[in-house]
């Protein structure tokens, strides 16, 4: 009587580990992370955002520059040549969208455009390199500014959404 | 030279769950992991292929894909074809689940098909998009790995991503 029940419950601990063998998803993204990286260049910027929230790896790959470079000249055909090297000397892709890309989409209104046109990108990358200069002009602190704060004469009110 | 008309050579391909498909060799070459292999093996007189990582029902519809694909190729480029190609791949997107969804993707990854990966990925991405942070981890089984510290930490830094994230419909 006592061979017999250890006989099924062995059968049932065999059965729990191929229970939980096929629990395990199929398809374990995390152990594909070159197609996670391009499911998360196909996202907008909102939800890389969310996307870096999921997990530690997921926060990683968000952190790459080259998903925001994607981000930021997706909609532009052809892709502004050889700005990588300024923007990287600037700050990178992430900055740059994060200053000037988000706040120009956002000015430009709720009406969601397919692409985007030459002038805005030049715009955009235009208001990268004033946020680039201004941060140099911080950290140098003349007239005992505090670091990070901004003159009245600054530029960068034009990256602050407007509420009209 | 001889007027018979020549066979289009076939190719056998068996899944993992040991299917065996008959495809034409113009669809099997679609399929760059086999394409490689007979490049790179031009004497290669295999029978069959087996394909111990996809199964049937992943191979039935990834051979419809590319039939179809290769169909709208053999046709003159016009808008009026892109956008028969755009609707066809639409509809086979929509009527999938997201667990169908990322077996496929496995599977054409294995495979390379490109296009079809393409365009697999840009499904996924949709479905993910402006969704919360709960909704993407259940999407892929993924467990919270962050310490309640590092989770509140990484959630102010994104802040800004979480004005107007879609409720959870599911």
């Amino acid at each position: 009587m006592v061979q017999h029940h250890h006989r099924n419950r062995h059968r049932q601990d065999q059965e729990t580990v191929e229970e939980n063998k096929e629990k395990r998803p199929k398809f374990f993204i995390n152990d594909h992370v070159d197609i996670l990286v391009e499911i998360l260049k196909r996202l907008d910027g909102r939800s890389l955002g969310v996307a870096a929230c999921v997990c530690p790896l997921w926060c990683t790959i968000a952190r790459n520059d080259s998903l925001w470079e994607d981000l930021c000249f997706r909609h532009v055909s052809p892709p502004p040549s050889s700005v990588r090297s300024v923007v990287v000397a600037l700050g990178g892709y992430k900055r740059l969208y994060m200053a000037c890309v988000r706040p120009v989409l956002s000015r430009l209104g709720r009406v969601r455009r397919a692409s985007w046109t030459r002038d805005e990108v030049q715009l955009s990358l235009s208001l990268f390199c004033v946020d680039c200069y201004e941060r140099l002009g911080g950290s140098n602190s003349s007239n005992g500014r505090l670091v990070g704060e901004l003159s009245p004469s600054s530029l960068m009110f034009l990256c602050k959404p407007v509420n009209v | 030279m001889s007027m018979a008309a020549v066979e289009t050579k076939k190719i056998t391909l068996r899944t993992a769950d040991n299917h065996e498909f008959e495809v034409e060799e113009a669809i099997a070459m679609e399929f760059s992991t086999i394409k490689t292999f007979f490049d790179e093996n031009p004497d290669a007189s295999e029978d069959t292929i087996p394909l111990p990582n996809v199964t049937s029902k992943c191979l039935s519809a990834i051979i419809e894909y590319c039939k179809s694909h290769l169909a709208f190729r053999a046709r003159e480029t016009s808008s009026s074809i892109d956008e028969q190609v755009r609707t066809y791949d639409e509809e086979f997107v929509k009527a999938r689940d997201n667990e169908s969804l990322k077996e496929l993707i496995l599977a054409a990854n294995y495979l390379n098909i490109k296009a079809l990966l393409d365009m697999l990925n840009q499904a996924v991405a949709d479905r993910i998009k402006n969704k919360s942070v709960e909704y993407v981890r259940r999407f892929f089984g993924l467990e919270n790995d962050y310490t309640p510290e590092e989770e509140a930490a990484i959630r102010a830094e994104n802040e800004w991503a979480f004005e107007g994230v879609d409720p959870d419909d599911d």
